[in-house]
């Protein structure tokens, strides 16, 4: 069965707005822009939406799921990416699945085997962190979703890692040199423009999530990640959400 | 950026033809659209945003059925749903005028406008080969229908409002009639989050908005007497509160209302808050209608508002400082009566005397409408001060009595200075302190006499709602304003026009 | 230890004005005090000596007010707030760190929220119209911002504003 997909990430600087047609876990991509503008989520992403849709032919009817990036990234930024894809699918009736915003970077830079790191601008100097291990094209989370000073952070990898490890992410413009010090020359400062959550790799996350995750959920339940909740409650959340009836089976 | 969409008038043909002019290889002169204008049958809107045109179309009817004639809107400003909002204008307008059908026809290669045009359900159903005299490309023509044809009075609108504290949506018919009211703290969540919904709490909209809509679709349902809730098939339009309030709540109900408009087609409107306290009487009161002047107190606002007609507003004064409800508030924490504790303080106060203490009534003489209470707050402080270092007990019904006479002389009597210099017959009172009972005598008492019909709105109504956002949503929405896309939440939005 | 002494609601607006006057892109703000003590009001000379010509007002409901001028003034209060997590509920440090200067009324409120650098002006009230300010740096930007500050309130006795209060030690 063929089903289309829009996918959107407000969490970050960067508005990510994607098109694609999934058959099983074959991914066609119709559009995938990612445009870096600061504070105009609001103003842009559903814009953005509108304009794929068009530029594709199809009508907001013919989409079947939404993907959102839940963050963790900038709380208002968050919130508009997932609120609008709420409302998105609401209207439209189909299902809404959250990805983790630092899983849709790291499956982006997933083209090479070994180890990348995320690190996305938390603010108040800490970054939200998360490895990652590439191999064959798949993509695993060696760390949990958390947010944590950076001297912390490059602490704890120079520690654990003696690879080299591909980093990315919007903490890089501030601490680049702090992971630099760290990690010597294991440290690999990926191309600026790697940084973002793209299309693909929300969709790459969407699909590698587990299945009953996959089937997505009635707009209701997916909600941002607050990395400041601990996981415990995130996972219980998690449990209680009821799979949308008619979802992506 | 907010839309205006009205009929084309003879001093837009100017601009609307150097639209056409970059838009058509064979533009229309302006000679052309003036005579068209002029024309029986001819239907000609335009979208204005900042007091320029943005944007037209225009139908002709013929019997049952239409034929849409240009679209075309200005360069830099596609994208974000104008040419929608047109086509929707133009197709409302030729259904009212009996249209049942409606065609087109559109370049072969415009995929953008065939996709739009198929959105509204219309289809391609045959090529007029080499139609284009000037580029020898074919016409795609379309057909569709043009729609089902409602009545204002029979229109269906939901209306979200997530502007502070309160998650609501409401759904209203003709822009009077309530069909659902729903307030998040009405919901049972916990069935379903197993917990508390925080107070303060951006995090509680972006929870808690599909829940409280799809609520609000099953009363509307049952309110219409169907077994099923509604459809958002079934509805008009939406409106949504883009202003002024709390930036992170705002945003997610803006956003959320904007994924909906794109997902259903639906027009989208909006709504500043303020305008929805006076709305509030106008859903209770019959007898509402401008012009008037409004009272608007509540924990963030205290402005007098003069509406001369629907829809124009003019800020008379305001606060320079507190606003009235954060006042009481305030006192009522210095008084060790808790937060929020206005509606503590305003109980207390009707056991004591308004006279025990000699407050100061700031600005009553100021000549103009503005308020200040900060001065008054700082009064009753020292005061408390000063009894407590002189051993005294302090009388709390009595001091809280005094500071509300404070606070009421001097709204009362700038209400009824607003209303001698505005010269109009009706007054309203809108927000939260609008459920004081000393503040809805007193207003009434001083202006009845002068034949000043005075509305203070249902204690459901004085707190924060979606209903009064969609009675006031429903007026913008019949007057052909929205929201595009584009649209972003506005925390400092005035209420006055232009 | 008090470091200035203010003898009206318009010195404290002086003081406000002042402390603009030394204020750049970035800087926070933090004032503390019980209600009455005059934040408002120090607020809306900080909004005078940046050139916001609409009225200051209080932002407890909003929580968050911004005023264009020639810099802008992000006019915060956590007066409503019950826990620290609100703070990234209102998008606080994303605030924080957006273009302009930060207000804090109430900034106090959550100690483990402070922001590494700027200053701390805590008002107490001593008399009717008077008011006791000290002040406190967070960081080197904020010793900076006191070091011009006092110097200016140096100048400002006319104004209602006294610096040698209780043998100040700065």
């Amino acid at each position: 069965m063929t089903t289309t997909v829009v996918a959107i990430d407000t969490a970050t600087d960067a508005i990510v707005v994607a098109l694609a047609r999934l058959e099983d876990c074959e991914l066609t991509m119709l559009a995938d822009v990612c445009e870096i503008a600061p504070r105009l989520a609001n103003s842009r992403v559903l814009c953005s939406v509108s304009e794929r849709l068009i530029e594709s032919g199809l009508r907001p009817a013919d989409v079947d799921v939404v993907v959102v990036g839940r963050g963790p990234g900038s709380f208002t930024g968050v919130r508009i990416g997932v609120a609008a894809a709420k409302g998105f699918a609401h209207g439209l009736g189909i299902a809404l699945a959250g990805v983790s915003t630092l899983d849709a970077i790291a499956w982006r830079n997933s083209g090479t085997d070994g180890l990348v790191g995320v690190l996305v601008d938390a603010m108040r100097k800490e970054v939200y962190p998360a490895l990652y291990r590439v191999s064959d094209g798949h993509v695993e989370r060696l760390t949990p979703q958390c947010v944590m000073g950076p001297a912390t952070v490059a602490e704890e990898w120079a520690e654990a890692i003696d690879e080299p490890v591909t980093l990315v992410g919007s903490g890089l413009r501030s601490y680049a040199d702090v992971f630099a010090g760290a990690l010597g020359s294991r440290a690999v400062i990926a191309a600026q423009e790697l940084w973002w959550p793209s299309g693909e790799g929300l969709l790459r996350a969407f699909i590698a999530l587990p299945d009953d995750e996959r089937q997505g959920f009635a707009p209701g339940v997916v909600l941002p990640i607050y990395t400041r909740l601990s996981d415990a409650e995130e996972a219980e959340r998690l449990r209680e959400k009821p799979a949308v009836d008619g979802g992506l089976s | 950026m907010s839309v205006l969409l009205r009929g084309m008038r003879s001093d837009d043909v100017q601009a609307v033809a150097a639209i056409e002019a970059v838009s058509f290889a064979a533009p229309w002169s302006t000679d052309l659209f003036l005579q068209d204008l002029r024309t029986e049958g001819r239907f000609w809107f335009v979208a204005e945003g900042d007091g320029e045109v943005l944007g037209y179309a225009g139908a002709w009817v013929l019997g049952d059925e239409a034929h849409i004639l240009n679209i075309a809107v200005r360069d830099g400003d596609q994208g974000r749903g104008v040419g929608r909002q047109l086509f929707e204008m133009a197709r409302a307008a030729v259904a009212e005028a009996g249209a049942e059908r409606i065609t087109l026809e559109v370049r072969a290669s415009n995929v953008t406008a065939i996709a739009l045009y198929e959105s509204f359900g219309l289809r391609g159903v045959g090529f007029r080969r080499g139609y284009y005299a000037e580029t020898g490309e074919d016409a795609l023509i379309m057909w569709g229908d043009a729609g089902r044809l409602r009545a204002p009075d029979e229109m269906l609108m939901l209306a979200i409002e997530s502007s502070c504290d309160e998650t609501a949506v409401a759904v209203i018919r003709g822009g009077h009639e309530l069909l659902a009211d729903v307030i998040a703290s009405q919901v049972d969540f916990h069935a379903r989050f197993g917990g508390v919904v925080p107070e303060i709490a951006s995090r509680k909209h972006t929870e808690a908005i599909v829940e409280v809509v799809d609520e609000a679709m099953r009363r509307a349902g049952e309110a219409l007497g169907r077994e099923e809730p509604l459809g958002f098939g079934d509805l008009d339009a939406l409106a949504v509160t883009h202003g002024p309030g709390l930036v992170g709540a705002l945003v997610v109900g803006v956003s959320y209302a904007k994924g909906l408009a794109l997902a259903t087609g639906l027009p989208l409107v909006g709504v500043n808050h303020l305008e929805g306290h006076i709305f509030a009487n106008v859903l209770a009161d019959p007898e509402v209608a401008p012009p008037l002047v409004a009272l608007i107190v509540s924990g963030g606002h205290t402005s007098l508002v003069h509406m001369s007609e629907w829809g124009v507003y003019r800020t008379m004064g305001e606060t320079l400082d507190d606003a009235a409800g954060e006042a009481f508030d305030k006192v009522a924490k210095v008084l060790g009566l808790g937060y929020p504790g206005g509606p503590i303080l305003s109980e207390m106060a009707a056991e004591g005397n308004r006279d025990a203490i000699d407050f100061p009534r700031a600005m009553l003489h100021s000549g103009d409408f503005a308020f200040s209470l900060s001065g008054l707050k700082t009064a009753v402080i020292n005061h408390i001060r000063h009894e407590r270092e002189a051993g005294r007990e302090i009388d709390i019904p009595d001091l809280a009595a005094s500071f509300q006479a404070a606070v009421i002389d001097v709204q009362v009597a700038k209400a009824v200075r607003a209303v001698k210099e505005t010269g109009v017959r009706v007054f309203c009172l809108g927000g939260g302190v609008a459920a004081n009972p000393a503040l809805r005598e007193a207003l009434c008492e001083a202006l009845r006499p002068l034949a000043v019909h005075v509305s203070v709105p249902p204690l459901h109504y004085c707190t924060d709602n979606a209903a009064m956002i969609a009675a006031a949503g429903f007026q913008r929405f019949l007057r052909g304003e929205r929201l595009g896309l584009d649209a972003e939440a506005m925390p400092g939005l005035r209420l006055d026009t232009a | 230890m008090s470091d200035v002494r203010v003898h009206s609601a318009a010195a404290m607006q002086e003081l406000g004005a002042e402390l603009a006057s030394v204020l750049r892109s970035g800087d926070v703000v933090l004032l503390s005090g019980d209600l009455g003590a005059g934040k408002t009001q120090l607020t809306k000379g900080i909004g005078r000596g940046l050139g916001v010509s609409e009225s200051i007002t209080s932002p407890t409901f909003n929580i968050a007010l911004i005023h264009d001028g020639r810099m802008r003034l992000k006019h915060m209060d956590l007066y409503r707030l019950e826990s620290v997590r609100d703070l990234e509920d209102i998008d606080y440090f994303g605030l924080l760190e957006s273009d302009g200067v930060s207000v804090v009324e109430w900034g106090d409120r959550f100690p483990e929220a402070f922001p590494s650098d700027g200053v701390q002006l805590a008002l107490t009230i001593t008399g009717d119209d008077v008011r006791d300010v000290s002040f406190k740096s967070l960081g080197p930007r904020g010793e900076q911002i006191l070091v011009a500050l006092l110097a200016g309130c140096a100048t400002l006795r006319d104004h209602g504003i006294e610096t040698d209060v209780n043998g100040g030690t700065r």
